[in-house]
């Protein structure tokens, strides 16, 4: 379980989120939406331990990260950034990375670690894609390589940095298939989302945040119905049924009021 | 794994090999029965001879003329023996090199027991490690002035044993300079400007150089010993201030650059023409073998140049 | 941005090779032994076999064949191999750490810092020449220290670093030229020192130099793992629990030990740490587990090659080393980049 405690973080000493309290709880997805420069991106990497805050403060399970050794924190949470270098290696060798955090030095990966990995690879559909180059596979399949580097990771929280953006549809939907049996796991999901359907659709919470605060932070159906999205986003949004399992998407259309 | 098995054999192989090569065994003994010569070179080493030495190799071609001079005989030589003092040399003679790069394979090769090389030269004092390695005696000279000059034929000569040539080379030479100064005009006192010209650009020079010293034997005054500043930076209105009656250039390095960079340069200032110097007449570049490279025996020649400028009248 | 070159790897011969890689080190292990015989067995003078075996063997110590072998050909064969092992490596590392496939040694101050302060000892105090090495080792550290503090201030972030490198080389290297202009008579000019070169070395010099390169390419092949992870990005190699800023201030610091070492001894050979990187990639790919051994092999090699043909080709006289290098390495890195090109279509 994630905790975040009245966090204020930003860049060069400028605050770009404002006490900011919230907390992940095991086995769920949590959807962090809001307009660009909301300052869901700063949140995501505070909480993910990678931007120390300049109040408040982040725990693990009751924990404050200030002090914890940096392995003990990789060993519990993992972060896929949005923008990534595109290393010219083998999926395999990519994903062995992911067990970084728990190799000794020197840095000689073990039987148990190989077995993760494959594992891993596995889960994220990308065992066949074992020994292909990366940088020849296509941008689903790459965000699969990642992916399954941080499944090796084997950590408890999962953050995730808007990971269907660019993606092809169909790898679109099998990236947040994946994360909902991540989710089943038991592990704990954070994203950015861009695409609000996507994040309404997939979440069990989300938080949906308006100039570095959180303006809702509540189940799918309460945000809907609370009107902010359609507020902050100068939208009008509907909820449709569908015949599948989640039984209903959401649509969103211009706003006519004010035009 | 198995490659760093391969690479953990090199790492200890070299590092063995290194304390190997630290073995100090070169298989010298200092001896303790009859030594030809023993002196003190420049840089206070004591040079010991055990017996009058056969080969002979110069770094320097100052040197080996000087060594010439001497009386000795030469195995190996720089080629600035050739392309600057333009020495011939018998066939037997070996290039060890260029007087800043001397080739060590060249000069062990040679097998000699008797190296003289110069203390202000990179090259040569990396030689001179090697050389005290290899167990070959070898000494450091210095040589700016004439008593410099003279002190190193003392020592050459001694080694030699040719004091005749001492006298010849040397202590005649000393006579020469003397002749000249005394013949020069006391009262006149012309003040002079010395300059240094090369490819990229000219400087004044003054005291420990060895033409202003001739200078000021002379009697003459130079304008840059008045004025430091000069030395650093060839002002030209301190030059018309001082209106020097006579404007003295030795070229380094291609003299055609060197001059080429004087006129493109100093010359080109309106002013340069107005000065005395340069309306008389008075502006005269000085020949590098008698001004630049140490003269040797030469020396009272040098003299004896700058007097003629200076002072027709007494000579000639 | 995506800043990493094209893949190098041949597809036809990589099999994704463990056994590839073995073979490749194994082979430029054999290469280094065998340029390394060259290198004693070759010199302006003239040796026969015979007096080679015999110099070898040590048996008379007083034979001009032994004390050429011994003084000059023997240190000279080292210090090319410490030199070319040093710089390649440093090279490696500096690209790897910095992202930045054109970085050298030189872009982190380390040659214009050695070049100040044997600069400054000649002219201000002649006479004590053969300290010249020790200063280029103080003047390199110095000069990386004063660069990464400098990019420190401003978060130490690898764009941060090479443009904090660039400034302070530029501002060393004015400063050089300046004490060059006040006093001309130095007795070291700036254009000896860029070049480079190995003559007349003694083994007392490569000494210390050789322990501390030694060591610290032993310590980088340990971390080539890390050097791995640190290439992945900052952000992810932060989530995976790397201290970023301290591995990134640990290698820039084994690059400038490295290359201050090299430096010292042999002066500034350019180039190697250029181009023997990319020489190496193009050999074995990207993962610097491997390519830290390969690049100081490769990097000996290299290096003993010119240094044979720089006394060689006009013996008694020197051909530079380093612009044999860059002869030799001018033209190949053409070649390199041409490779690149066609691999592109191919990706």
């Amino acid at each position: 379980m994630i905790e975040l405690r009245q966090i204020t973080a930003g860049y060069s000493g400028k605050a770009v989120i404002h006490d900011i309290s919230l907390a992940f709880e095991r086995g769920t997805i949590t959807g962090i939406i809001g307009k660009n420069g909301c300052g869901k991106t700063t949140l995501l990497k505070t909480a993910a331990n990678l931007l120390r805050p300049q109040a408040g403060s982040v725990l693990i399970n009751g924990e404050s990260v200030l002090g914890m050794p940096g392995k003990k924190i990789a060993a519990a949470l993992s972060y896929l950034p949005q923008i990534r270098e595109v290393p010219n290696m083998t999926v395999y060798n990519l994903v062995m990375h992911g067990r970084f955090p728990y190799l000794g030095f020197p840095r000689i990966p073990l039987e148990a670690d190989r077995k993760i990995a494959k594992q891993a690879m596995e889960l994220a559909g990308i065992l066949a894609c074992r020994d292909k180059n990366i940088r020849e596979l296509s941008g689903g399949e790459r965000q699969k390589a990642y992916i399954a580097m941080l499944l090796a990771q084997d950590t408890d929280a999962v953050f995730l940095d808007e990971p269907t953006t660019y993606l092809d549809i169909n790898h679109q939907l099998e990236i947040l298939e994946l994360i909902r049996q991540l989710k089943k796991m038991g592990k704990t999901l954070v994203m950015v989302v861009h695409d609000l359907s996507s994040a309404l659709c997939y979440s069990d919470r989300i938080c949906l945040m308006e100039k570095g605060r959180i303006a809702v932070c509540d189940t799918p159906d309460a945000v809907f119905k609370s009107g902010e999205i359609e507020r902050i986003f100068h939208v009008a949004c509907e909820q449709v049924p569908v015949k599948d399992s989640r039984g209903k998407r959401y649509v969103f259309s211009l706003d006519h009021a004010g035009s | 794994m198995l490659k760093r098995k391969y690479l953990l054999f090199l790492l200890i192989f070299m590092l063995a090999a290194l304390p190997a090569c630290g073995a100090q065994k070169t298989g010298f003994e200092t001896a303790q029965d009859a030594v030809f010569l023993t002196f003190t070179d420049v840089l206070e080493n004591a040079v010991i001879l055990k017996e009058r030495p056969r080969k002979v190799v110069s770094l320097s071609g100052s040197y080996a003329e000087t060594w010439l001079l001497a009386g000795g005989e030469l195995a190996g030589v720089t080629d600035d023996v050739i392309t600057e003092r333009k020495m011939e040399l018998p066939d037997s003679v070996r290039i060890v090199g260029t007087i800043k790069k001397p080739d060590m394979e060249e000069i062990l090769a040679l097998k000699p027991d008797f190296v003289l090389l110069s203390p202000d030269i990179e090259g040569h004092v990396k030689a001179a490690q090697t050389l005290e390695k290899a167990g070959v005696t070898h000494a450091f000279f210095k040589v700016e002035q004439f008593e410099d000059y003279l002190q190193m034929l003392d020592i050459c000569t001694d080694i030699t044993g040719r004091k005749d040539l001492y006298e010849e080379n040397g202590l005649k030479v000393r006579e020469q300079i003397h002749a000249v100064i005394s013949k020069a005009d006391a009262a006149k006192k012309p003040s002079v400007l010395f300059m240094r010209a090369f490819s990229g650009g000219a400087k004044a020079k003054a005291d420990d150089n060895m033409t202003c010293r001739m200078l000021e034997d002379l009697g003459t005054i130079n304008i840059a010993a008045k004025h430091p500043s000069l030395l650093e930076d060839l002002s030209m209105e301190k030059i018309i201030e001082e209106d020097p009656d006579y404007i003295f250039v030795v070229t380094m390095g291609d003299s055609e650059k060197a001059i080429e960079a004087l006129r493109d340069g100093i010359e080109k200032n309106p002013a340069w023409s107005g000065l005395s110097a340069v309306k008389n007449g008075r502006y005269i570049v000085l020949p590098k073998e008698l001004f630049h490279y140490k003269p040797n025996a030469r020396w009272g020649e040098s003299y004896e140049y700058l007097a003629g400028i200076l002072y027709p009248q007494n000579f000639e | 941005m995506n800043i990493w070159p094209g893949s190098y790897i041949p597809k036809i011969l990589n099999r994704g090779g463990k056994d590839y890689n073995i073979a490749v080190i194994a082979l430029l292990a054999l290469s280094l032994t065998i340029a390394a015989g060259l290198s004693i067995a070759l010199g302006s003078a003239r040796l026969t076999p015979a007096e080679m075996l015999e110099a070898l063997s040590g048996k008379d110590l007083t034979s001009s064949a032994y004390q050429i072998v011994r003084f000059v050909r023997l240190p000279r064969t080292l210090a090319a191999i410490l030199a070319g092992c040093g710089l390649s490596v440093s090279g490696l590392v500096l690209q790897a750490v910095l992202n930045n496939s054109l970085a050298g040694p030189s872009v982190i101050g380390v040659n214009s810092g050695a070049g100040l302060f044997t600069v400054l000892m000649a002219a201000f105090f002649p006479g004590t020449l053969q300290f010249a090495p020790a200063a280029a080792f103080v003047g390199a550290l110095t000069a990386a220290l004063l660069v990464y503090f400098i990019a420190q201030k401003t978060g130490a972030s690898r764009m941060a670093i090479v443009l904090s490198g660039t400034a302070v080389s530029s501002f060393i290297g004015a400063i050089t030229d300046t004490v060059l202009t006040v006093k001309p008579d130095t007795a070291i000019s700036r254009t000896e020192f860029l070049i480079g070169g190995l003559s007349g070395i003694v083994l007392q010099q490569v000494k210390i130099p050789s322990l501390i390169i030694l060591t610290s390419i032993f310590a980088l092949i340990l971390l080539g793992y890390d050097m791995n992870v640190l290439a992945l990005g900052d952000e992810t190699a932060k989530s995976l629990g790397m201290k970023v800023p301290l591995y990134r201030f640990l290698f820039l610091a084994l690059a400038a030990l490295l290359a201050g070492s090299a430096v010292s001894f042999a002066g500034l050979i350019g180039f190697v740490g250029l181009i023997i990187p990319h020489a190496a990639r193009f050999l074995v790919g990207y993962d610097n587990r491997v390519l830290v051994p390969v690049c100081a092999l490769l990097g000996g090699v290299f290096s003993l090659f010119c240094d044979i043909l720089s006394r060689t080709l006009f013996a008694p006289y020197e051909v530079p080393v380093g612009i044999i290098m860059s002869f030799l390495g001018g033209p190949f890195f053409v070649v390199l980049l041409l490779r690149q090109k066609r691999g592109r279509l191919y990706d």
